[in-house]
């Protein structure tokens, strides 16, 4: 058992866990316990992670791992602890740092099963209660302890004061963070004043050189192969970045730390995986089978991607046939298919000429819809799968949007995928503590809401059965999962809009009176609705 | 621009500093945006923010509504006293419907 450190990170349970080494499991902490109880819901989302000699986790959360890279190459005594840990260590630190990608369920898809639900999601749940034993610990043990608050979500609490007061919060860190937190590490060891808040421009993220390699084992296996994105969709705060692709010489030595930790399965993680080393938008061969080449050689079980474009999916086919390509270099041995998550967001043209003008990109936005259906015909012949997203709500939506978006649904209906709807909630109403009444649903939205439904349960089952879950040791998750799929298949199956709306209108009514804090969404939203009101 | 102008924790640079006297109410953080846009203008985008006479967490709504709408800038934001000399520094303090200028 190692001694105490000067800087503990951790976070709660549904990120500090493995997820079964099944990252799409991991969404099931986005949403309350549906059907089963809590206790089994967290035991099939987040079960604990293992420890290694040290007493210390063995996977860890990428992005602390980037944080507790960046302190130890600093000089710092810094360590990422398993959260049933942190009490003591925390009772003898300098400073305590989380970081999180969705602190209280303001981001989607969290806010999307609140809403639909009316019940807290348990990573919220789990949340809450993780930083009130934070916060116990300074309060009784430590009363010098430093909190400081950082990663994507970090822009959540301001939202919560509340919350900053009652989990003494002292600093929150909103952007790249690698060299601030370095900062502010220096400032805690020299007692120095600690500001409040601070925002890292995107001119002041770290460069190449500067973002620091793993040095502990990340969940799944995940490593980062870029930053930014050059697509400038409009709901999106990653393309206001650098773009910087990530040398092969570092993501090797990130392979090797996972591998020595006996990952044989892991994610490549960028906002777009086949625009790694792109001429522009234009995907090229040579960057991506070297990456790929090199990415099978440590993960010899499986590589999959954490998101990518369908545009770049059909330019990547249509000009080297390369889909087919990395389809065959990586789909052998043990690995059956390739998942990962993407964006249709709408089937309109108009709409996606407004708020997404280069998604689909090298082809003009008024050919989106072909793009999309292009895209998951070469997907599903090629064994890869699509989670995608489409948003329900954007101001100016009109009903042929809508109509648009239900016809591309209907082309859809035979590729294997998952489709999940999301809400656009406008920014001015989040302060309201009412604010789910003013998600108003009309009867499209509905019907698109049991459209995906129908579509997602099927295909889910269809995947879960034949890739996702196989083999004698996955039986009882299988079997779990199966159960409620089959559930929710015969639900969708009685489905009808009229019930959905219902459903919806009685989920705000439990909110009304169960939630304890309102949902807000983005600030990037800002920007979004700036774009559609000069549309 | 581009000198440091403002130097201050831990050797962080800052080409602006802006004192908010008290805590304005959410609506005034236009005038607020306004001024930070007029320095952006000329090149600033680390910008020193001191909240004198308020606490963070009384503060937040009018931050949150001043600070998101400049996603291509650094904020720092302290309590307390501003321990820097600038050349580019203001004090703002709500009056009335305005954000006024007092230093």
């Amino acid at each position: 058992m190692t001694g105490k450190f000067d800087f503990v990170i951790s976070v709660d349970r549904t990120l500090m866990t493995t997820h079964h080494d099944r990252e799409f499991v991991g969404f099931m902490t986005t949403g309350p316990a549906v059907l089963l109880p809590e206790r089994l819901w967290m035991w099939l989302s987040a079960p604990k992670v293992r420890k290694g000699p040290d007493g210390l986790p063995m996977f860890a959360p990428y992005g602390l791992r980037k944080i507790e890279a960046a302190l130890l190459d600093a000089g710092y005594n810094a360590a990422i602890v398993d959260p049933d840990d942190v009490p003591r260590y925390a009772a003898e630190a300098k400073a305590f740092m989380i970081g999180h990608h969705d602190y209280f369920a303001f981001n989607p898809p969290s806010s999307e099963w609140w809403l639909v639900t009316g019940r807290e999601p348990v990573n919220r749940k789990s949340l809450l209660k993780f930083m009130s034993t934070v916060a116990e610990v300074k309060r009784s043990r430590n009363p010098g302890l430093k909190i400081i608050a950082g990663g994507p979500a970090a822009w959540q609490w301001l939202y919560v004061p509340h919350y900053v007061e009652q989990f003494a919060v002292d600093t929150i860190v909103d952007g790249e963070a690698e060299k601030a937190v370095v900062q502010l590490a220096k400032a805690v060891v020299d007692g120095s004043e600690l500001p409040r808040y601070l925002s890292v421009a995107p001119r002041d993220s770290p460069k190449l050189d500067e973002i620091n390699k793993i040095k502990g084992a990340s969940v799944n296996g995940l490593i980062e192969i870029m930053r930014g994105c050059p697509r400038g969709c409009k709901f999106c705060n990653v393309t206001l970045r650098p773009l910087r692709y990530i040398p092969l010489e570092d993501i090797e030595e990130e392979l090797k730390v996972n591998r020595a930790a006996g990952i044989r399965a892991g994610i490549l993680h960028s906002e777009d995986v086949l625009l790694y080393g792109a001429d522009g938008i234009h995907p090229r061969p040579e960057p991506l089978l070297k990456l790929h080449e090199l990415a099978k050689r440590y993960y010899d079980k499986s590589v999959t991607w954490s998101h990518a474009s369908l545009a770049a999916v059909v330019s990547a086919e249509r000009e080297h046939g390369l889909i087919r390509r990395l389809s065959e270099l990586l789909l052998r041995d043990e690995q059956s298919f390739l998942g990962f998550q993407t964006g249709i967001e709408t089937g309109s043209p108009r709409l996606a000429r407004v708020i997404m003008p280069a998604k689909a990109s090298p082809y003009p936005a008024d050919k989106w819809p072909d793009v999309v259906e292009e895209a998951f015909s070469i997907l599903h012949d090629n064994h890869m799968v699509p989670a995608a997203t489409i948003i329900l709500g954007l101001p100016g939506e009109l009903p042929e949007d809508l109509t648009k978006t239900m016809e591309l649904m209907d082309r859809l209906k035979d590729y294997r995928s998952m489709i999940v709807p999301m809400f656009f909630v406008p920014m001015g109403v989040l302060r309201r503590e009412d604010w789910f009444r003013s998600v108003s649903l009309n009867r499209e939205h509905a019907e698109l809401m049991v459209a995906t439904m129908r579509h997602s349960v099927r295909w889910a089952k269809d995947i879960v059965n034949k890739f996702y879950l196989k083999g004698v040791a996955a039986t009882p998750m299988r079997s779990l999962i199966m159960y409620f799929l089959n559930r929710a298949a015969k639900f969708s199956e009685g489905l009808t809009p009229e019930k959905v709306l219902d459903y919806i209108e009685d989920a705000k009514e439990r909110m009304s009176s169960e939630r304890s804090e309102e949902p807000v969404l983005s600030p990037l939203r800002k920007r979004l609705e700036a774009a559609l009101a000069s549309s | 621009m581009g000198r440091e102008r403002v130097k201050t924790l831990q050797e962080a640079t800052y080409d602006a500093e802006v004192i908010i006297d008290g805590c304005p109410p959410a609506e005034l953080s236009h005038d607020f945006t306004a001024i930070i846009s007029r320095w952006a203008a000329r090149g600033a985008y680390r910008f020193l923010v001191t909240l004198r006479g308020a606490k963070f967490t009384e503060c937040q709504d009018f931050l949150r509504e001043a600070l998101q709408s400049f996603l291509f800038a650094s904020f720092t934001v302290r309590e307390g006293t501003s321990p820097a000399r600038s050349e580019l520094r203001l004090t703002l303090r709500a009056n009335g419907d305005k954000l006024e200028v007092i230093e």
